[in-house]
Formats: structure tokens, sequence, C-alpha cells
């Protein structure tokens, strides 16, 4: 089987590989609502998941790395082995560069943090069926920075939300947090952790880098 | 003429001798007792004249010739000699008188003060000497000491008045009595039995006895007894001599007292002693360090100290005794000593020498104090610090297990937990936007924005917790990952070195090392302006050992610049995750020099996680 037949006829098969049972079930909501997936198994043991594997014949793997027994990285290694045509996503908590570059290394097509999960996934799914690798903002801005000198990224930044660019561009129009939430109708703390998005999103480290950025990309502008 | 016929008589027949004499010195007769008591004639006499019979260098002589030339008359004792030539004393009395003629003459009565004299007729002699104690002689009268005279039964016929002062008791009351009133409750029979003994075997007694006065008081009586036998040889008398000893006795019971004091402390004492002579035998030791070592006086006595010491101890006192031997200095010594049970006696030796006046070392006498208490203290003191230590690292481990426990629960349920929540907003607001309703979608979004924030921080606070690297790849790839990120932040260049990239140690220690590497770098980062760390992680036979050295300005350690360089607690801190865990850590540096922090522990690797 392969992920870009174009038969249309022929569902994604999916195999949810994590040891939390509600992160899980998330998952397969989220997965599920995509009408040309489907979910054929679901485990939280890396041992398991080469059974089931073997069993389901999925097309993607969405893997945890952290688990009990057979960690993820282990267990992606065993299932490259047994069919590299396999597509392994990465689904983790840690963006440490370790953890990315040992389950690249494994043979993992993508790498996306359990925090940008939903959006994010999708992504890596679509990249991977059209056989192309995928590294979610957060791990892509690391993993640049790592290649490059001082962290100067170089690869586009994370895609902000809706609100985050608003507030965004109150920040750069010279609002103070305050103002902000006044004019967003939301709490103060709900703008300092905006801001605290944004600054991690974009890998920036004050205030004056954020102005930067904004001059830069002309968004202050608008 | 009948005072010329009386002088006669008394003259010729006079016990005493009498020399008629003229004041130049010529003797012009000299009676029988004269020619008796001297061994001359009466020829002789004339002869020699007063030069002939006087010890011309007795002092006294020109005494008596001075005083007698000035009042006609003198009285007193001077030394004779007579035809042997042996010299005695005389007692005269020498008298100035005109004769028919109106011519100065003199007169000398002599007597022989000596009282015994095989040479002169003892039996006489004597018996005129007792007539005159009986008859209260001046002399006997006038001695202080004490005399009584007893009958052979006993009975008291003469005191004199020092037996009076002494004993309180005047001779008219205790005439005829038994010297035995002078006895009384605490007299020791002995004494008296001896007493008994001696007279009975016709004996001369000498002692000391505990005699009662008059009054009841007591007093000790320096008492001599001497039979008194006839020509036959039978006891008549017994002739009592006393001295009140009483002070005499009191000052010597006082010196007996205080040397046994003194004898008492030498061997009571709460610590040894014991004196060495030049090749190091026992000379002296006293009876608390006997006890120590459980041998009786004799077996040690003569024998060298070295005999009683263990091996490690003797070798060491050889070469310092010899040594003191020379100097007269042996410094104070810890030694073992070996008890006759065999065990062992941790001592503190203090010697000192003792020379004769020539400097020459007479012997070296020495104090010894018993270490056991103090080793005993220093043993429960170690074991104590010991336990306090095992304590602090189970503390450590302990600590240890909860912040992996901690981290392990917002990774493994938390973290996950955000995560679903997020992924079901987000599939919220994909229908939301379905729906078109803009301000509940924007409330989900900002709701998503707080998840994220806090799934964050979570993972912050897990790291904080418990790097999860250490465990999924091991401490020095953790520490790797620090240090490019810490580059990447501070623009500080991080070397990381270790030989054993697969290193495993135990979790609190790897735990430890990498909060210290941590904080080693904060500190570098806040502080020093340095441009290169470089950081090294061995594993040698001796433990773990770190060392993050930087290149920067440095600072004095204990110079009160250094308190800045500590801010954050960071030396301190340092420091005190180190000892818990059972480490050291130091710190060096001098300004313009860099600074390096230096972790050592004893830690054995464990076997792969």
């Amino acid at each position: 089987m392969s992920a870009d037949s174009g038969v249309k006829a022929v569902k994604v098969r999916v195999l949810l590989v994590d040891d939390h049972q509600m992160f899980r079930d998330a998952l397969r909501t989220l997965l599920e609502r995509v009408p040309d997936l489907e979910v054929v198994g679901e485990t939280g043991d890396g041992a398991d998941a080469l059974r089931l594997a073997a069993l389901t014949a999925p097309d993607i793997v969405c893997m945890d790395i952290g688990m009990p027994g057979m960690n993820g990285v282990e267990a992606t290694r065993h299932l490259m082995a047994a069919n590299p045509a396999l597509k392994v996503i990465a689904l983790s908590t840690f963006a440490e560069r370790l953890y990315v570059l040992d389950m690249l290394a494994a043979g993992a097509a993508a790498y996306v943090t359990k925090a940008e999960a939903s959006a994010e996934l999708l992504r890596a799914i679509a990249a991977v069926r059209s056989n192309r690798s995928y590294l979610c903002p957060d791990v892509a801005t690391m993993i640049a920075g790592a290649v490059a000198d001082r962290g100067q990224t170089v690869v586009e930044p994370a895609r902000l939300g809706a609100r985050e660019q608003q507030v965004l561009l109150l920040v750069a129009n010279g609002h103070t947090s305050t103002e902000i939430a006044t004019r967003m109708n939301i709490a103060l703390s709900t703008v300092e952790v905006h801001r605290r998005n944004i600054m991690r999103k974009l890998g920036l480290h004050s205030v004056a880098e954020l102005t930067r950025y904004v001059i830069s990309r002309g968004l202050d502008r608008h | 003429m009948e005072n010329d016929e009386r002088f006669r008589l008394m003259f010729e027949n006079s016990s005493d001798a009498i020399l008629l004499a003229w004041p130049d010195g010529r003797i012009e007769s000299a009676n029988p007792a004269a020619c008796r008591l001297f061994g001359y004639s009466e020829e002789g006499f004339r002869r020699l004249g007063r030069a002939g019979v006087t010890d011309a260098t007795d002092p006294n002589l020109a005494v008596a010739l001075a005083a007698r030339s000035r009042t006609g008359s003198w009285r007193g004792t001077l030394r004779y000699v007579r035809s042997d030539g042996m010299v005695f004393p005389g007692e005269i009395v020498v008298s100035d008188f005109r004769d028919a003629c109106g011519e100065l003459r003199t007169l000398v009565q002599l007597r022989d003060v000596l009282v015994s004299s095989d040479q002169r007729q003892g039996k006489h002699l004597l018996e005129e000497q007792m007539r005159r104690l009986q008859s209260r002689d001046d002399a006997l009268a006038a001695i202080s000491q004490g005399v009584v005279i007893t009958g052979v039964d006993g009975r008291i016929t003469y005191v004199n008045p020092g037996f009076e002062a002494i004993t309180g008791y005047p001779m008219t009351e205790i005439l005829g009595r038994n010297c035995n009133f002078l006895h009384g409750a605490d007299t020791e029979s002995e004494t008296k039995r001896q007493i008994r003994a001696a007279l009975d075997a016709g004996k001369t007694f000498h002692g000391e006895i505990l005699n009662y006065r008059q009054d009841g008081s007591s007093f000790w009586n320096g008492l001599s007894i001497t039979p008194v036998c006839d020509e036959s040889g039978k006891i008549t008398q017994f002739v009592g001599v006393q001295r009140d000893i009483t002070a005499r006795k009191a000052i010597e019971d006082q010196l007996k007292k205080y040397s046994e004091e003194v004898e008492d402390l030498y061997q009571n004492a709460p610590c040894g002693y014991h004196s060495l002579d030049q090749s190091g035998a026992l000379v002296r030791i006293n009876e608390t360090e006997l006890k120590w070592l459980g041998y009786a006086r004799s077996e040690v006595l003569g024998r060298k100290l070295v005999d009683f010491m263990a091996p490690e101890s003797a070798d060491r006192f050889q070469r310092e005794f010899g040594q003191a031997c020379e100097t007269g200095v042996l410094p104070e010594t810890e030694m073992e000593l070996i008890c006759r049970d065999g065990s062992w006696l941790p001592v503190m030796v203090f010697s000192s020498a003792v020379h004769d006046r020539d400097g020459n070392l007479l012997n070296l006498r020495a104090s010894v104090q018993d270490m056991r208490g103090q080793k005993k203290m220093e043993k429960d003191r170690a074991q104590q610090a010991s336990r306090l230590t095992a304590m602090s690292r189970r503390l450590v481990a302990a600590q240890e297990g909860i912040r992996r426990r901690l981290s392990a629960d917002l990774h493994d349920r938390t973290s996950p937990n955000l995560a679903a929540i997020s992924i079901n907003l987000g599939v919220l607001a994909s229908q939301l936007a379905v729906s078109e309703s803009a301000e509940i979608a924007d409330c989900v979004e900002d709701t998503r924005a707080l998840i994220d924030d806090t799934a964050v921080s979570i993972r912050e606070i897990s790291a904080e917790l418990r790097p999860p690297l250490i465990d999924y790849a091991g401490l020095l790839p953790a520490m790797e990952n620090y240090a490019h990120s810490f580059s990447k932040r501070t623009g500080i260049e991080v070397r990381v070195a270790c030989l054993d990239r697969y290193l495993r140690l135990e979790s609190e220690i790897e735990s430890m090392l990498f909060r210290i590497f941590q904080e080693a770098l904060t500190n570098c980062a806040k502080h020093s302006k340095a441009t290169l760390a470089d950081v090294v992680l061995e594993h040698g036979p001796e433990g773990m050992a770190l060392s993050v050295t930087d290149n920067g300005k440095g600072f004095s350690p204990g110079a009160p610049g250094a308190e800045s360089f500590g801010k954050g607690l960071g030396l301190i801190n340092m420091r005190e995750m180190a000892e818990f865990a059972g480490g050291r850590c130091t710190v060096e540096s001098q300004p313009g020099k860099g600074t390096r922090i230096h972790v050592r522990i004893q830690a054995g690797g464990r076997g792969e996680l």
C-alpha cells in the first residue's frame, strides 16, 4: 500500500502509540474527523506496537517517545527495519535536540510536540503522505538555531494564531499589556500568556527583539 | 689547835679530792682522795703544780683564775689530766684564805663528775652516786627530764621535779606506788609488754609510750629504764628517765601523714607515673598504672618499658628515647601499651628528665594519661559523622526520588492531559468556526494559549526537578544538550569532554553533578565575562571528578568581592550539594586567571538503565 496512491476509497491507516489513554482518545477524536484517515489501532507500549503494526499494517504510526518498556526510539527503529515504507510521526512532550535527532536517526519522518499536536499533527500527516519530512515550528526553530550561529532563525517562524497576531500588532504599535487587555476584553494575565507564547514561537527573548521583528516584517505599518 | 685538827680530819677523810695550794699554782699538799683520783703521790702534785694537772686548752681555766683573783673564790667545772693521761671534767670549789702567817693560800675541792667509771672502784662510786640521787642531788633536781627511781618491786622511791612537772603528780602522792598509774586507755599494751619483758630480763628499755598526766591529758613519753645492780649483780633498783616527746611526736606524725599522703597521691593518682633509668628499664611505677596494665609491681620493675609496648609504639619510642637520653627532652608521646590480658591501652606520656648536679641523666620521670576515653570519644564522633554522612546521603537520595516521581507525574500525566485538552479545544474551535461565532472562537483560542503556556511551564518545572535527558540518554548527553542551549543563549562557548560517553552513575549523583554543572555555568554567565568554559567529566578509581573551568575575570576567594560571585548562593549551593551527596566541591580562582570549580565524589557506576 502507499500513501499517495490517489485512490480516494482507500483510507490512510493510522496506528496510535502512546502510554497516555486520555491523549490517545483526544488524538482519535481529532483524526477521525479527517475524512480519509482511519485509526486502525492504539497501544501504550513500544513492544505491543510492533505486534499491532504487523497485525494492522498501518501507513502512519504516531509514536510517543517516553514509554515504559520499549521506548519510542527503539520501537521506531524496529518498525522501520520491518517496513522501510512506513511513516512514523514522533509525538513527544519533549522538544530537546537529542530526542529529535534520535527519532530522525531511527527513521521517523516527522516530529511534532504534543503541545502543538492538534493543527501540527494534521500538517505532519499531510506532509508525510506526500513523502516529505516535517518538523513542527517549535522543533524547527530549535533545530535551525542549532545549525545557525547564535540562534538567529533562518526558517519561517512558527505560525501565530489569530489572537496572537492581534496581540503582536498591538504590542508593536506601542500598546501596554493593560491597554491590550482592555481592548481585547481579556484578562491581563491572558495578554501576558499570549506575549510569552509569541516570543517562544518566534524564538525571541526580549521586547526589543520583538519590536525589531515587527519592524523588519513591516507589521508596524498596519 | 682545834681548827687545825678538824681541818686535818676532814682533809684526810674527805671523799672529795682536796688540794692545798698557793695562788701562783704551786701545790703544797694533796689529800688521799686526790691521790686516788689523779693517780699521783702528794710529792707528785708538789712537783707538777697546777699546770701539771689541768688541761691547758680548757678556756674555763683563765675564766676561773681571773674570777678567783678578783673575788677570792670560784665554783665550776675544769678539765683535769690524770697520771694515765686521761682528761676528765672536775667540779671544783676554789677559795682563797690567809694562813696563820697571814699569807694568801688557796684551797681546791674537786669532784669527778663522770658517774660510772670502772676504773674508779665502780661499786663504791655507784653507791655514792645512788646516795646522791637519793639525797636529791642538786643536779638531778635541776634537770628538766623526769627521773623516777623504783625498787625491784616497782614501788616508787624517788621522783625528781622534772617528773613532777611532766606528769603533774607531786612526789608526795606517788611515793610507794607502782608506775602503772601513768598508763591509760590508749596506752599500747604491746609497749607495756615490751617494758615488762626487758626489765624481767634485766635489760635496759628504750621506747615511746603514751602516758597520762594527773589531769587526764595524755603525752608521749620517751622512756629509758635502766636496772641498777649491786656488786653481786642482783638488781636493786630501776632508774627511769623520761622526756615529754609529744611535740616531737606530733611533728613526726604530721611528717609521716604528709609523706603517706604524698605516697598515696603518687600511687593512686588518676594518672599513671613511672620512672625509667638510662637503659629504659622501669625503676618505679605507681599503683594506678599497674592496675591499668594488670601486672604486679614485681613483674614490671627492672623490665624495659618497650617490652610492654605495641610494636609500632616501641619502634618510635626507641628512637625518641635515644634522643631523650642525649638532649633530656622527650616529646609528649602517644603510645599503646599492652596489658597483661593482651588488650591494648592507648596512652599519652609526658616525660621529664632528672639530672644530677653534673648534668648526667639519672632517670626519666613520666606521667601517663589513659586515652581510652578520648579514643572512644573520637571513635564515637567518627561514627556520628559517618552516620550523619549516611543520613545526608539518604536524604539526598530520598529527595532525588521525590523529584523524579514528581517529574515523572508531570510528564506522564499532567503534560499529556494538557495536550489532550488542547486537541479537544482545537476540535471544538474548528466546529465553532463553522457556526461563525467569532466571540466564542476567540475565547477558545485564548484558552488554548493558556494551555500552551501552562504546558511549557510544566515542562520547565519537570526539567528542573529532574532533567529528563539524564534518564533518557545519560549525564554526558544531558550536559551537552544543556551546554548547547546555554551557548546559544549566552554566546559563551562550552566544551564538554568525557572519555566514557555511556557512563551511568547512581541517579542522585548524576543529578548532583548536573546541577553543579548548571550552577557553575550560570555563575559563569552572570559574573565571569568569560568567552569559553571547559567542562571535564572524569571517572577514575577514586570516583567521579567534574571540573568547570572558564577563562573569565576570576575573583579572590575569601575577598569581599567573592560575595558577589556567590550571588544566588551559587558557591555555597554547589558546595552543599556536593557535601550532602558525600562529595567535595572546591573553587579555585584568581583575579584575571579565570575560575575553576572542581567536584570530587566517591561513586560507582551503575548498570544500564
